[in-house]
């Protein structure tokens, strides 16, 4: 989503399952998909890392979104490849490829929405509130304010998203936000690879920055006024 | 003026489509989906060709039955709005001398009471329900319309209709160049802006629809509609007066109690947020336009009327 600008700070970042990720034919994923988004996730900090994937389609997707973080890297002087502390983060998330989440005991398969919130724990968030709720009109229009995509996709998502759940994360921790945004590239297409552009780059998950117009209308309708909205 | 913010705004009168203002046009998913389900059958072919040849003729052959156009009328879609076709004839001298640059018509008279010298009539009938009037077009020697309001698709493009005379005066028209109207007449003149297969595939699916969809009941159901515009907003503060409508125009005019700027930020506010498009008139600069037409649902007509109120605080 948009920038936060100087309003900014390193807490309070929301994080928006949508519906494929809760409920949808995607809501699992295959175990060793899970981890090749690890995997990628860990090839952007570590370029040099050797890229050994499970699954054949892995290789390609982690090249797209490696391609395409590239690209915002470039574009937005926001959207950084750092880590507050790279030695512990990094140990974290190889932690991950290793542990029970994402090893689950006679499963091939681990919800798409756990391997989302074990990756944002390991980058050192904390999910401080949340909030499963139907998204409503009002919600859609909010999601996607002053959102460059919204004119040309409105239709296409006001159908995917109004009347579905959403599962709407407020997370804090002192960890870079760009780690989020990075991680979204990265898995949307590693779960989802052989998939349209569209499908890849709008379904499964939303990072709202602090200061956004999204993450003011979410912040306000769901945790700030539960009470009244309608 | 003091708006509010969206997540302070009900969901309930959120307007589903925001495409709502009398200046725009909500072109319905049926005439995109047509492209999918017919296109193929011309898109991508060229000019000249039988099949697409056939086609624009057989479109052509139906739209002039749905607005009752006699056989020697010309009749063709243009892909320019009708103002800058209006240009385009203030440019020629036929449509000079005999008066028959279309412009916009206004109230409730039947346009073609205004004749030029020599008994000559043209008109603007855009965002109107005009051409479907019994004999109009057969009475006026120009006459254009934008299909957006009428038939939900190609909003930027014109449907030119001319009388035989007309024709006749204006393939006299010499040095006219390709965007004349002699050119226009000539399907093989080289250069002449012609619409696009797409263009001409959803404006088939928009008169066949509304060919087939008791097209006489239009006007009631505009009236009902304005009806029902008048009667959520029925004893407003922010109204200088009841909803009105102009002539067979497919939207009303609410006239506001709001200076130029109010209403100017409230429009920009509704926009900015994908509320509502188009309520605007610059004509009118304290009034808000709002659709009558088949594009506009009655339950987004309510929620615009409830918005209103949020809006401007007759709801708080």
């Amino acid at each position: 989503m948009s920038a936060a600008g100087e309003t900014a700070t390193h807490t309070g970042a929301l994080l928006i399952l949508k519906p494929d990720i809760l409920s949808g034919s995607c809501a699992r994923c295959p175990a060793a998909s899970a981890r090749d988004t690890v995997r990628g996730l860990l090839s952007v900090y570590e370029p040099t890392a050797e890229d050994v994937y499970e699954v054949d389609t892995s290789g390609q997707a982690v090249a797209w979104a490696l391609r395409n973080i590239e690209r915002k890297v470039r574009a937005r002087d926001w959207y950084v490849r750092t880590l507050s502390d790279p030695g512990r983060d990094l140990a974290a998330l190889r932690g991950l490829l290793t542990g029970p989440l994402l090893n689950p005991a006679g499963e091939d398969t681990v919800r798409t929405a756990d391997l989302v919130l074990g990756v944002v724990d390991a980058l050192g968030f904390t999910v401080v509130d949340r909030l499963r709720a139907r998204c409503t009109q009002r919600d859609f229009l909010g999601l996607y304010a002053d959102n460059t995509h919204f004119t040309r996709l409105a239709g296409s998502l006001r159908d995917y998203l109004v009347g579905q759940e959403v599962d709407i994360c407020r997370c804090a921790g002192e960890q870079e936000l760009s780690t989020l945004h990075i991680f979204k590239e990265m898995v949307r297409r590693v779960v989802r690879y052989p998939t349209t552009h569209y499908d890849a780059v709008e379904n499964l998950l939303h990072v709202s920055d602090p200061g956004a117009a999204d993450w003011t209308y979410f912040l306000n309708s769901a945790f700030g006024e539960r009470k009244r909205a309608a | 003026m003091n708006l509010v913010e969206l997540y302070d705004i009900p969901d309930a009168v959120l307007p589903r489509e925001p495409r709502l203002g009398g200046s725009c046009v909500a072109v319905p998913a049926d005439r995109l989906a047509s492209l999918a389900r017919s296109g193929p059958a011309v898109l991508g072919l060229r000019p000249g060709l039988a099949g697409t040849d056939g086609f624009t003729a057989s479109l052509l052959k139906e739209l002039r039955a749905l607005v009752g156009l006699p056989d020697g009328h010309s009749c063709l879609l243009v892909p320019v709005v009708p103002q800058t076709l209006a240009q385009q004839f203030g440019r020629e001298k036929w449509a000079m001398a005999h008066d028959v640059v279309p412009r916009p018509v206004a109230g409730a008279a039947r346009p073609s009471g205004a004749a030029g010298p020599g008994g000559w009539s043209a008109a603007d009938l855009t965002g109107s329900s005009w051409p479907l009037a019994e004999g109009l077009l057969a009475e006026l020697d120009v006459a254009a319309f934008c299909p957006g309001a009428l038939l939900g698709v190609v909003p930027g493009s014109t449907v030119l209709t001319l009388s035989p005379r007309a024709a006749e005066a204006a393939r006299g028209e010499e040095d006219s160049g390709p965007f004349g109207v002699r050119a226009l007449l000539d399907a093989d003149a080289p250069g002449t802006p012609r619409p696009s297969a797409s263009d001409l595939m959803m404006l088939a699916h928009g008169v066949r629809t509304l060919a087939e969809s008791h097209p006489e009941r239009l006007e009631d159901e505009v009236g009902a509609r304005l009806a029902l515009v008048r009667a959520r907003t029925a004893g407003r503060s922010w109204l200088a007066g009841p909803p009105y409508r102009r002539g067979r125009d497919l939207a009303c005019v609410l006239p506001t109690t709001l200076s130029p700027a109010a209403v100017r930020e409230l429009v920009e506010y509704l926009e900015s947020r994908a509320l509502v498009y188009g309520l605007a008139d610059p004509d009118l600069p304290t009034a808000l336009r709002v659709g009558l037409g088949r594009t506009c649902d009655d339950d987004d007509l309510v929620r615009l009327t409830g918005l209103l109120d949020v809006l401007l605080e007759e709801a708080r």
